[in-house]
């Protein structure tokens, strides 16, 4: 396919790894960025290739056709690992995603001292980063028009939670999983705020059933995806989610709660259950009981379960038990 | 980025399963571990760290023999189930020897898997490593669905620098060990080329 077909065709990353490689054979950057200027951004990645340059001090022109920078930085000697911040090539992205083990506070000042990522919509910064760091991207008045924020595998804490969820703004995906959340942070999170969400993800954050029964509120309403995974959260963070008025929630991941039959009971009563698609329940200890009330609990109708590594989940009954029951004809995909 | 214990004379050798989510890289994994001898293999293990969630063992193969006197253990790594952060893959690749590269067939998930390939060439890259130089294998698992994109389809977009390629179906185990002894055979001969 020539460049010119691949150019008129449908997006696609298989479309754009080939227009990439057409770039690095010469083809002209000015007319491959002009043509796919209606491509969606997150299909106008940057080839790594180009990005080592940039770290290894090398002007890289192609970078300016990239809306989106994906960078991990991980036991990597370059003499400015955080280069990339000041690179006027990266003018236009609108997705930057970085996980550099030593991007910290300095990074985030870097970020937002640069004239870069004037149009970033998500934004996705690990790891290292403070409450400080939290208070600074919370401040900057480029971030308002944020729509993705996630600053997993961070030190954030309650008055770093507490300054990102406060200011309006239009965001709508939030990701904190493996901070320092704890209670104060869920009730931090739950504080004035005036976000409306569709996703939150809070994975590994220290939650037990209190920092739960905290999240719960007007925040977690509007949920589409929620992910607890690794919290403690038993039997009290299942109730509390049991009791919260989702209004629309389609996936909810539940991976190593700490939940037993009786936690998944309770989960199971809840009356928002029949709007919910993907349910993730694995590395528990739940036993065959827990299926047998998945089977017989009529108001479920999954595309998808995984219920595996759960030490008391027979799994050559389980899958069987399961896709036999009517209301879960539709399952797309069981992991048991 | 092998590991060598000399004073045990055991040379060390991380494979990684990689590909999208939900592709089969731990019901790879569970096969394997299922049909090697328990005195060859460690325990599967999930680990959910502060770090990242990983499924790892480690075993023993008896027909390599050893080189230079050492005697090769294969640690096979996966990151399982739905990953809700793209780093868990990426950080997976931490000094990895050979990669299995585990594609989905199904025309639906053929953007998913160019998203992961791309991905895992972009994070090599970016540390100094080229795609073409890694000890690399392909599999084209879910060959028995009905969505089945043409082999021939799937190795011209995904199998650019002509790697060794195997269809399976890694829930019946077919396609599985083919793919597990190509990419050793890939790693130890990297071995035997540096040592």
């Amino acid at each position: 396919m020539t460049l010119a077909q691949l150019l008129a065709g449908p997006p696609s990353l298989l479309a754009w790894r080939r227009i990439c490689a057409a770039l690095d054979d010469g083809a002209d950057i000015d007319a491959v960025d002009a043509a796919c200027a209606g491509w969606p951004d997150d299909v106008r990645r940057a080839p790594g290739r180009w990005l080592r340059d940039l770290l290894e001090g090398r002007r890289q022109p192609k970078l300016r056709v990239a809306r989106a920078i994906d960078l991990t930085l991980q036991e990597t000697e370059v003499a400015d690992r955080l280069v990339w911040t000041d690179a006027p090539e990266l003018t236009q992205a609108t997705i930057v995603r970085v996980l550099d083990e030593r991007l910290g506070d300095e990074g985030v000042e870097r970020l937002l001292g640069s004239a870069n990522f004037l149009k970033v919509e998500e934004l996705a910064l690990a790891s290292g980063i403070t409450d400080r760091g939290a208070r600074l991207l919370a401040e900057d008045e480029r971030l308002a028009g944020l729509r993705c924020l996630a600053l997993f595998r961070n030190q954030i804490g309650a008055d770093g939670v507490a300054a990102l969820i406060a200011r309006p703004s239009a965001l709508r995906r939030l990701l904190l999983g493996r901070n320092r959340l704890g209670v104060a942070g869920a009730r931090a999170l739950t504080g004035p705020n005036e976000v409306s969400l569709e996703l939150l993800d809070l994975d590994c954050d220290r939650l037990d059933g209190e920092a739960v029964q905290a999240l719960v509120g007007p925040l977690m309403g509007g949920l589409g995806t929620l992910n607890l995974s690794n919290n403690p959260i038993g039997l009290a963070g299942c109730a509390a989610l049991a009791g919260c008025h989702f209004s629309g929630l389609e996936v909810l991941y539940l991976h190593g709660c700490g939940l037993d039959d009786e936690a998944v009971a309770t989960l199971l009563r809840a009356p928002w259950l029949p709007r919910l698609k993907n349910l993730a329940l694995s590395d528990n200890a739940l036993s065959m009981a827990s299926v047998e009330r998945l089977v017989a609990g009529p108001a479920l109708e999954l595309d998808e379960l995984d219920i595996c590594h759960n030490p008391g989940i027979r799994e050559d009954v389980a899958g069987p038990l399961l896709r036999a029951a009517p209301q879960l004809a539709g399952l797309h995909r069981l992991c048991s | 980025m092998s590991f060598i214990n000399a004073q045990k004379r055991e040379l060390h050798c991380k494979i990684v399963y990689y590909g999208p989510g939900l592709v089969g890289k731990t019901t790879n994994m569970q096969f394997i571990y299922n049909r090697t001898q328990p005195e060859l293999r460690t325990k599967l293990i999930c680990l959910a760290t502060e770090e990242e969630r990983t499924l790892f063992f480690s075993f023993t193969p008896q027909s390599l023999g050893e080189i230079h006197g050492h005697r090769v253990h294969f640690h096979l790594y996966t990151v399982p189930g739905p990953v809700f952060y793209d780093a868990s893959r990426r950080l997976i690749l931490k000094g990895v020897d050979g990669i299995v590269f585990v594609a989905d067939s199904q025309a639906e998930r053929f953007e998913a898997d160019i998203e992961s390939l791309e991905n895992l060439e972009s994070n090599l890259a970016i540390h100094g490593y080229q795609l073409e130089r890694v000890p690399l294998v392909l599999q084209y698992n879910k060959r028995d669905l009905p969505g089945a994109m043409p082999v021939g389809e799937l190795d011209e977009a995904l199998n650019t620098f002509k790697r060794p390629a195997f269809e399976a179906v890694a829930v019946t185990g077919a396609g599985v060990f083919e793919t597990l002894k190509a990419v050793a055979k890939l790693v130890v001969a990297e071995q035997r080329a540096g040592a």
